[in-house]
């Protein structure tokens, strides 16, 4: 165990001097940073500017004046066109951004028309709200009703979710949960890869066997995937910690909102998830001849803890369902799945310990299988290792053991 | 004192034997030259005794820490046929690193390794990168690495490839040095006239087996051969008046031949005919080079 710390020291120092790796330590946040306070100025600024103007079309004659007096929509603009032809010119032109057609025939049929250019384009928000009002003013009017008074009466009502069971999770623990799970995706694409190539240019150089002079593949393994876990878990904890204080300055109460309990279950998982990337890019390393073989297995590990993220909408909406819960004991998916899980439900504790339990142990064997893999592997040099031959390699490896 | 006993190695790649029943002992205080053509099986045998594969059959055992016993890799030094550094590391942390996989505390490996770099006239070099040193200056940085645990046994798989003739004299004289501090050296190398001045026994591997083995004066008895020189200045020689001597080559007035086994040299020199003129005349037994070359074509099977 000595050896793999020593091991897992050398690789986290030499690491953290690599330049690439420091950049994404710290230009991520800055990205992080830069995205959430200026973002949403360029958005506002981008929203001003993409004011549309609407052509109407009016052959009711009834309509327009109540449209006209509800025009006060930064999104949108409205301006009568009495010739529909006109108005279809206008919006070819690009004068106009889209064209309401208010006709009798329609709204009997309760239809207003909007004419666009093309099928990708879709009226403003808000657009259908205002024409909906101002058609509902008119129809009380025409049947002869007090317009001020029933109108509040048919007004619409809006739903406002308010969590009310004790123990359920706060906003700030649903973010740490869910950012996690996508850091964890996001931090085994960008960090956990170099465990492999590390791996790979230690058997290209020979490096490997000065070290296993000295020391056995299963310690040289355990530091690789110790020393390269504990950066990723630093970046992550950069990361994280820029994105709180920035959150911070949009939710005052972020920090105090946060338990302690859903932190550590949190963290424990995507520690847990970004040891079993780490270790399955060792496995492959140790399989691998060189870089350029490696890169297409690197997609499909790179992959593996994304796999929730297709059935995120599910997992959301039924955390609680049988093959969600299955999903939590699947090694490859437990960490993003009871990332999503814990994020949204008060997950039990037993399925917590227990799923991480499966997965801790998977982190170990994994290591083991590496190593074994390693142990041949390296040393066979000149040749990337097909999954049959990996499987005779663990075999003699064990026979030579007894 | 033998620290290493090699006993009946036998090790198969897929199928084929890279080295068959290989035995062999290795003292303190003594250089064991490690000898073959390329794929003799040396690098497998010297894995092996590193501990990096393991053999199929047959074991090899260690007196590194008194009594005989497993390998404690901290007692052996290796420097590896190739070469391999980290090239974005710095050359001390490099060589404090390596030293504490070998169990060497941080403070005392940088003390021994500030000193071993002095000695190689690397010391302005410590906080450089590896990548910004010669190939030789690597070499050399290897190689510290290699002793810088001060082992019971070092294995030196090559070490003079890539050195210049002053490197290699520097190199020549730390493995002298080594043998002086009672350590015992394991040494693989194609250059057969530093064999021939380092070793004190020889160990030949050929398709993966044992071919020759011993001291190199017994070696060279065991051939039962004598090289000839001769030195004529009255012009070319007639090679039936060399009477016995084998392929006789001339150059200029210099003549080589090969006195066979069961010639005696004394006999050889009484059928030289009278009146020869010659200026110079040696006899001696075969160089090393002459015996790694004959064996590896067969010629020799002398044990």
């Amino acid at each position: 165990m000595r050896s793999s710390l020593l091991v897992a020291q050398w690789e986290f120092r030499k690491t953290l001097r690599n330049r690439a790796v420091l950049l994404s330590t710290f230009l991520f946040p800055l990205m992080l940073i830069t995205l959430s306070v200026v973002m949403p100025v360029v958005v506002e600024g981008l929203s001003r500017q993409g004011t549309v103007t609407i052509g109407v079309v009016d052959e009711t004659g009834s309509v327009w004046p109540e449209l006209e007096k509800r025009v006060d929509d930064a999104r949108f603009t409205l301006q009568r066109v009495d010739d529909p032809d006109a108005a279809e010119r206008a919006l070819v032109a690009k004068e106009l951004g889209g064209v309401l057609l208010v006709s009798q025939a329609g709204l009997a049929q309760g239809v207003v028309p909007y004419w666009v250019r093309g099928v990708t384009e879709t009226p403003p928000a808000g657009l259908g709200t205002t024409v909906n009002e101002a058609i509902r003013t008119v129809r009380l009017r025409e049947a002869g009703l007090p317009v001020e008074e029933v109108m509040p009466l048919v007004a619409g009502v809006s739903l406002v979710a308010q969590p009310r069971v004790q123990g359920e999770r706060s906003v700030a623990d649903f973010a740490v949960s869910f950012g996690l799970a996508f850091l964890l995706v996001l931090a085994t694409l960008i960090t956990a890869g170099v465990v492999m190539n590390s791996v790979i240019a230690e058997k290209t150089s020979r490096t490997v066997e000065i070290l296993l002079s000295s020391i056995t593949p299963r310690d040289l393994l355990i530091g690789k995937v110790l020393g390269y876990g504990a950066i990723g878990i630093l970046q992550v904890a950069v990361w994280v910690a820029v994105a709180l204080v920035a959150a911070s300055r949009f939710l005052p109460g972020i920090w105090t909102a946060l338990s302690p309990q859903s932190v550590v279950i949190a963290v424990g998982y995507f520690v847990l998830g970004y040891l079993f990337s780490a270790s399955m890019y060792a496995l492959l390393g140790a399989m691998m001849r060189d870089l350029q073989s490696s890169s297409q297995s690197v997609s499909w590990v790179a992959i593996i803890p994304a796999v929730p993220l297709f059935v995120i909408s599910f997992i959301i909406q039924f955390p609680d369902a049988g093959w969600v819960r299955g999903m939590g004991f699947i090694p490859p998916f437990t960490a993003t799945t009871m990332l999503f899980r814990t994020a949204v439900t008060s997950v039990p504790l037993w399925e917590i310990l227990a799923t991480m339990a499966v997965l801790a142990l998977t982190d170990y064997l994994l290591v083991r299988l590496a190593a074994k893999v390693f142990e041949v592997g390296m040393l066979m040099y000149g040749k990337s290792a097909s999954p049959r031959e990996v499987w005779r390699w663990i075999r003699r490896s064990q026979a030579a053991a007894r | 004192m033998n620290v290493l006993e090699v006993e009946g190695i036998e090790k198969r790649f897929d199928g084929l034997v890279a080295v068959n029943r290989v035995a062999f002992e290795a003292s303190r205080g003594e250089i064991l030259g490690l000898l073959g053509p390329n794929g003799a099986g040396k690098t497998t045998a010297i894995r092996m005794i590193m501990g990096i594969i393991r053999p199929d059959r047959g074991t090899v055992r260690y007196k590194l820490n008194g009594g005989w016993g497993m390998l404690d890799k901290r007692q052996v030094g290796y420097l590896p046929e190739e070469r391999g550094l980290y090239p974005d590391a710095r050359v001390l942390d490099l060589l404090v690193h390596f030293a504490g996989l070998k169990g060497v505390p941080p403070r005392e490996a940088r003390d021994r390794a500030r000193a071993d770099l002095d000695t190689f006239d690397l010391g302005a070099w410590a906080n450089r990168r590896v990548e910004q040193l010669s190939k030789g200056m690597q070499q050399k940085v290897q190689f510290i690495a290699a002793l810088l645990h001060r082992p019971a046994l070092v294995v030196l798989d090559e070490p003079f490839s890539g050195l210049d003739p002053v490197n290699q004299e520097v190199f020549q004289n730390l493995i002298r040095r080594l043998r002086d501090e009672n350590v015992a050296v394991l040494l693989s190398a194609h250059q057969m006239n530093l064999v021939e001045e380092l070793c004190d026994r020889i160990f030949l591997i050929h398709k993966g087996q044992r071919v020759l083995y011993g001291t190199l004066a017994e070696i060279q008895r065991s051939t039962g051969e004598h090289v000839v020189t001769l030195r004529i200045s009255a012009g070319p020689v007639d090679p039936t008046d060399l009477g016995g001597l084998l392929d006789v080559r001339q150059v200029g007035d210099r003549v080589w031949g090969r006195l066979p086994a069961g010639v005696e040299p004394a006999a050889f020199v009484r059928g030289l005919p009278e009146g020869l003129p010659v200026d110079e005349f040696t006899i001696r037994r075969p160089p090393l080079h002459d015996i790694f070359v004959a064996a590896v074509r067969g010629g020799t099977d002398a044990q």
